[in-house]
């Protein structure tokens, strides 16, 4: 396929290829290296779907004593702990995290979400838009930067709405990778039996491309060059696939916990040149009731997911470009409600690691009751008088740090609030 | 009367709608040559910029404001902009010392209960301002600037026999038979109607249709184990019953497994009871209002059992024999001293949407008022709020920025209030929550005599609101169309949302339609179903550019990618087997790789994937190999005239002679093959010298050709792959008549031909409908 021809075809799916600012190796101007893997940053997101409880993790909040009454949380505010200028919630789990990453770990506190509903939380907290109709950061990045690449998005659930700027692609049987990575193979591991020889099959490569050139020439519904087309991009990575299962760990994670092997499957994806973006996901934070119970262990499963992932990363050596942002809906009401569980409250927390940011910092607060203090725009510090946090002063910010803030797939979806300086 | 011409409409509108902040909306003093009629200026400018976003929120039927006299229609009920235009207008005719009252009240000149909304500096004033002048000096123009003709003028629609195939397919999962075509050519849209009616009489349908629901209602979720038996009121029904049947089997492993048997079929009977109910209620013709109001619920004979249903009312009896009690059937029964209220008092319903003490029914509030109201709660919230700083006593009921939900929203829960969070009627002893919003429908409150059965009553005052059909055609259009509904801009100086107004507006225009059509038939579904095929979503196929308007040739046609089980349909239809190599074995589209594909599982992953991937797309060229692979030998043991694919050639039929020479017979019966392939796989029509059929020939006689040399060489063997063989019966698995079996392909025509089917069927035709 000539240039002129994959430029006409991406342009009506909708995907823009032109290259992004800032990520030198990120794919790129040429709109050839749609067949060229992607090694720029590997951006992925860490949902705890249901609304998490930031008291009972990095905005920890305590009781004084046995007697307080309408404690915040059940432990002493004595003993919460610290890992260098991160507080965190007394949590023998969280305690080896904690101090494995604070130097490279930037937590947002006090951000307001300005809702409680579960769809608008969602997609305020991973879009930076309240609104409907902003794609999740994770589809417009790979948008920007890969969107020609066969599994540019690999989303798990949570907010993964992409505007059709790049398809979603979800992995849930591992184990017919090989049977997909291999159409032609009768057995994928055996090479010689094939159920057409290769030159059938460029025969009829071939023949289809000339099909698709005619149709896509003659066709006049907008509708039907959109799915023309978006099949063909989606059809690019025909070969491709196959690196995907080179780089797949010889034994998936099969613990309770599901972020192990999200985690898994993005690396090796991303590893494989494959994948730009993911999102892994883990539910059932929503707890109205037994909120201590339940709630905790699944905030230790999030973070030794994030660690898994970060391992998995180092192992896979690609841990240089990880981008990794923790978030969920929005946060638990303060105090517990009469089933012992937490509802909908619209303060939260984000946390983040990625390359070149300076850890072991918390950005914004809020008070004993976790209502969110206002920040100065200039210098982050808690002002009564500043701006409320929001995700979308965060996301403006993540927009600039990843390069893409004006590129052509991105600036349709204008945020409104200021870019403030986080990143530096 | 200001009288004006409609020149350059477009620029002007767009011009007014693109005004930002910085460039504040200006009194639209149209020059001469311009003109926008009062009815325009509402709908493009007061409506999106100001009304939807400033006032909807609290002005409307079930909003804090509906004591007032602003009350607003929202934009999903018919009709909305003429209603709301004239509401607009007569508040505007209302003045205090020359200020119209749509001036005083937002700025707040005047008491407002929502406080200042608008600042007077503000362009959305300047909207409303521009709107009062309107309205003490209507503008109309020489030239409607409502287009009066056809909406879609310049689309081109699809053939009635086309528009019948796709039907065909998505509905039943077949092709339509001759008969059927030859209605539609005598026919033309009456016939397509004629037939679809026909059509969805037959079970193929039923099944459709279940799939359908159970992508709304989610309850296929309960499916396997006793994952449904489990959630059922164990001190009203004896939901375990078959753990003490099947008594006559001494065995004791044939005993345990008999048990399984009544255990599944028990569970998939109460898991599927809404399903069931909605397939009941299309297939004998009634009101589709019923699936709420149904005062029974849908059994089969074993969870008829798990109910206390007795053994007279067609209960599976201890020691019965299940084949005579068959688990697909299903039948209605009242259960007693429950009031049953359709599919909202299934367990599975209960159960999929389930409470908590502190949620108290919200979740299935919203989610009723969603399917079946029309109306979308959580839109409301998409405001900003901060509930962290609200000192308000009970906020739900009492904070403005909590109420402009909980007003709406709570009483619908209270209707929930007698069904508990497993789902199990279980009436409170103290009655409903006194710190909420009583439970109420609309302004009429359930009264206290009625609450043991609030939810019937809840459903009956349901189905007779207006919105209960705008709702259901909604759903259908989702699920017949395959696209999500269109929703207005939300920001009204977005790039772009001009055209998704008009969009918008248009596809109202159709939708409206469809529901008068669904409400006039007495709300059959399968009429609606019927109109919705035949709206420009469903028949769009050309646009000319020159003619059509922007909005209808994005809006028309509907191309998409067919979930897992339609291409498994398509592909039992068009071939005659599914993606499996034979019955017993796994349906890789429905099992291996359905969630890769796209599909749902009901529990985890909710929501269909429409666009291709790249696993996608190779799993499509997978299944294009395997399938041709599995079928075309399998085709061939059929006597010509049974076979689905091949019905002009023999295996026989080679392009050349040995020495070279071409053997026009042949080569005319396999482009005619060619040609049948067209038709039946891709509907494609193409005469026997096309560059179609030429290109698809030329795979196949390059791939015998080569195919001819490797066999000479000896770099392939005659006999074909184990799994290309047709050795045995595909739905026994039992050996083929010696005669009837294919294993070899010694002249290579078979392995050509599945090189032209795996073109087919891995083309963007057979993949999207």
């Amino acid at each position: 396929m000539d240039r002129r021809d994959f430029m006409k075809l991406a342009s009506l799916a909708g995907v823009s290829l032109a290259s992004p600012l800032g990520l030198g190796r990120a794919f790129a101007a040429d709109p050839m290296l749609a067949n060229t893997p992607y090694d720029g940053l590997f951006f992925v997101t860490i949902h705890a779907g249901g609304g998490w409880d930031p008291t009972s993790l990095c905005d920890p909040k305590g009781r004084e004593n046995e007697n307080s009454a309408d404690p915040m949380n059940m432990y002493f505010t004595g003993d919460i702990r610290t890992a260098g200028n991160i507080q965190y919630a007394p949590v023998d789990r969280f305690t080896p995290i904690f101090e494995k990453y604070y130097q490279r770990l930037v937590v947002f506190n006090g951000i307001d979400t300005s809702t409680n509903g579960h769809m608008s939380g969602t997609r305020h907290i991973w879009s930076g838009n309240l609104a409907e109709g902003t794609p999740s950061l994770s589809a417009l990045f790979a948008g920007a930067v890969a969107a020609g690449r066969p599994l540019t998005f690999i989303s798990n659930g949570g907010y993964d709405y992409t505007a059709d700027v790049v398809p979603r692609t979800r992995i849930s049987n591992v184990g017919a990778l090989a049977r997909i990575a291999f159409p032609n193979r009768v057995d994928p591991n055996n090479a010689s039996l094939t159920f057409h020889s290769q030159a059938t099959m460029d025969r009829i490569q071939a023949a289809r491309k000339a099909r698709r050139d005619e149709a896509v020439a003659h066709a006049t519904l907008p509708k039907e060059k959109k799915a023309r087309s978006t099949l063909f991009l989606a059809r690019q990575g025909e070969n491709e696939l196959r690196q995907l299962t080179a780089f797949l760990p010889e034994d998936f994670d099969n613990s309770n916990n599901p972020l192990k092997r999200q985690a898994q499957l993005a690396v090796a994806s991303y590893k494989a040149g494959l994948t730009a973006s993911a999102s892994l996901t883990h539910g059932g934070f929503d707890t109205h009731g037994n909120h201590d119970a339940t709630h905790i262990p699944r905030l230790a499963n999030v973070l030794e997911g994030l660690d898994f992932l970060v391992e998995e990363a180092e192992r896979q050596g690609v841990a240089d470009k990880l981008v990794v942002l923790v978030g969920s809906d929005f946060g638990r009401t303060p105090g517990y409600n009469m089933n012992n569980g937490k509802d909908h409250w619209s303060i939260t927390s984000l946390m983040m690691m990625a390359p070149g940011i300076v850890g072991n910092r918390v950005i914004g607060s809020s008070n004993e009751r976790h209502v969110g203090h206002s920040i100065d725009a200039q210098t982050l510090a808690r002002n009564d008088d500043g701006i409320r946090l929001t995700p979308g002063s965060i996301h403006h910010a993540l927009r600039t740090y990843l390069g893409i803030a004006d590129h052509p797939v991105v600036t349709p979806f204008h945020i409104s609030e200021p870019n403030l300086p986080f990143f530096g | 009367m200001l009288t004006m011409r409609a020149a350059a409409l477009g620029v002007f509108v767009l011009g007014c709608i693109a005004c930002t902040e910085e460039q504040p909306a200006q009194e639209p003093v149209a020059p001469e040559a311009l003109c926008v009629d009062d009815q325009t200026f509402f709908a493009q400018n007061v409506w999106p910029q100001v009304l939807q976003s400033k006032c909807l929120g609290c002005h409307n039927a079930q909003g804090i404001a509906r004591e007032t006299e602003f009350v607003m229609m929202p934009s999903a009920q018919p009709g909305y902009m003429e209603t709301n235009q004239e509401v607009l207008s007569y508040l505007s005719s209302l003045e205090r010392d020359g200020t119209s009252f749509i001036l005083l009240k937002p700025t707040e000149a005047m008491p407002h209960g929502g406080g200042k909304v608008l600042a007077e500096d503000s362009a959305e004033y300047a909207t409303l301002a521009a709107f009062a002048e309107r309205v003490r000096n209507p503008i109309e123009c020489e030239t409607s600037t409502t287009a009066q003709d056809d909406p879609f003028k310049g689309v081109s629609m699809m053939s009635f026999p086309r528009t019948l195939r796709r039907a065909s397919l998505n509905l039943a999962g077949r092709l339509p038979t001759a008969d059927e075509y030859a209605t539609v050519d005598r026919l033309s849209a009456t016939g397509v109607e004629l037939v679809l009616m026909n059509l969805m009489k037959e079970q193929a349908f039923s099944e459709r249709l279940k799939e359908m629901f159970n992508d709304i209602l989610l309850t296929d979720r309960f499916l396997g184990g006793n994952n449904m038996l489990e959630r059922l009121d164990g001190n009203r029904y004896p939901a375990y019953w078959y753990e003490g049947s099947a008594l006559e089997i001494a065995d004791e492993d044939e005993r345990q497994s008999m048990r399984r048997r009544y255990r599944n079929y028990a569970n998939e009977g109460a898991a599927r009871a809404a399903l069931e109910l909605v397939a009941f209620v299309v297939a004998e013709d009634r009101p589709f209002s019923e699936i709420l109001t149904a005062d029974y619920m849908m059994v089969n004979p074993y969870s008829a059992r798990s109910y206390g249903v007795d053994v007279g009312q067609g209960a599976f009896p201890d020691g019965g024999d299940h084949n005579e009690y068959d688990h697909k059937s299903y039948f209605p029964v009242s259960l007693p001293e429950v009031p049953t209220s359709g599919i909202l008092t299934t367990s599975a319903w209960l159960n999929r949407f389930p409470t908590t003490e502190t949620n108290r029914n919200r979740h299935r509030a919203w989610m009723f008022m969603r399917k079946f109201l029309a109306t979308d709660i959580l839109r409301l919230a998409d405001r900003p709020v901060d509930p962290t700083g609200s000192q308000i006593f009970n906020p739900t009921m009492n904070d403005p920025q909590c109420t402009v939900c909980h007003t709406t929203l709570d009483p619908v829960a209270g209707a929930f209030q007698n069904w508990d969070h497993n789902g199990r009627y279980r009436p409170r002893e103290n009655g409903w929550y006194g710190e909420m919003v009583p439970p109420a429908f609309e302004d009429d409150a359930i009264p206290s005599n009625q609450w043991g059965a609030a939810l019937p009553w809840f459903a009956e005052r349901t189905v007779t609101d207006p919105r209960f059909p705008l709702a259901i055609t909604h759903l259908m259009f989702e699920l017949v169309i395959g696209e999500e509904l269109l929703i207005p801009p939300p920001d009204p100086t977005a790039p772009g949302a001009a055209l998704q107004q008009a969009q918008f507006d248009l596809q109202t225009q159709i939708l409206d339609e469809v529901q008068q059509q669904f409400i006039t038939s007495n709300m059959n579904l399968k009429t609606l179903i019927a109109k919705l095929i035949l709206t420009p979503y469903f028949r769009g196929e050309a646009v000319d550019s020159e003619v059509a308007s922007e909005a209808a040739a994005g809006l028309a046609g509907s191309p998409k990618l067919l979930s897992p089980e339609s291409l498994d349909r398509k592909l039992k239809a068009v071939t005659g087997f599914s993606w499996q190599p034979r019955l017993a074995s796994n349906n890789q589209l429905l099992q291996d790789y359905k969630l890769l594909y796209g599909g749902i599982d009901s529990d985890g992953v909710t929501k269909r994937l429409t666009k291709p991937n790249g696993l996608m797309a190779n799993i499509g060229l997978r299944m294009a190999n395997e399938v041709a692979c599995w079928v075309t030998a399998k085709d061939f043991t059929l006597d010509q005239g049974q076979r689905r694919l091949y019905p002009h050639v023999e295996r026989t039929f080679e392009p050349e002679t040995a020495d070279g020479f071409a053997i026009p017979g042949a080569q005319l019966k396999i482009k005619e093959n060619i040609r049948y392939l067209f038709r039946r796989v891709l509907d494609e029509e193409h005469r026997l010298d096309s560059v179609e059929v030429e290109r698809a020939y030329s795979i196949f006689y390059d791939t015998w050709r080569e195919g001819k040399g490797m066999l000479e060489r000896q770099e392939v063997i005659p006999q074909l792959h184990y799994y290309c063989r047709a050795e045995r019966d595909y739905f026994t698995w039992d050996a083929l008549p010696a005669e009837r079996r294919i294993t070899y392909d010694r002249n290579y025509i078979l392995r050509s031909w599945m090189a032209v089917l795996t073109y087919m069927l891995s083309d963007y035709r057979f993949l999207h409908e």
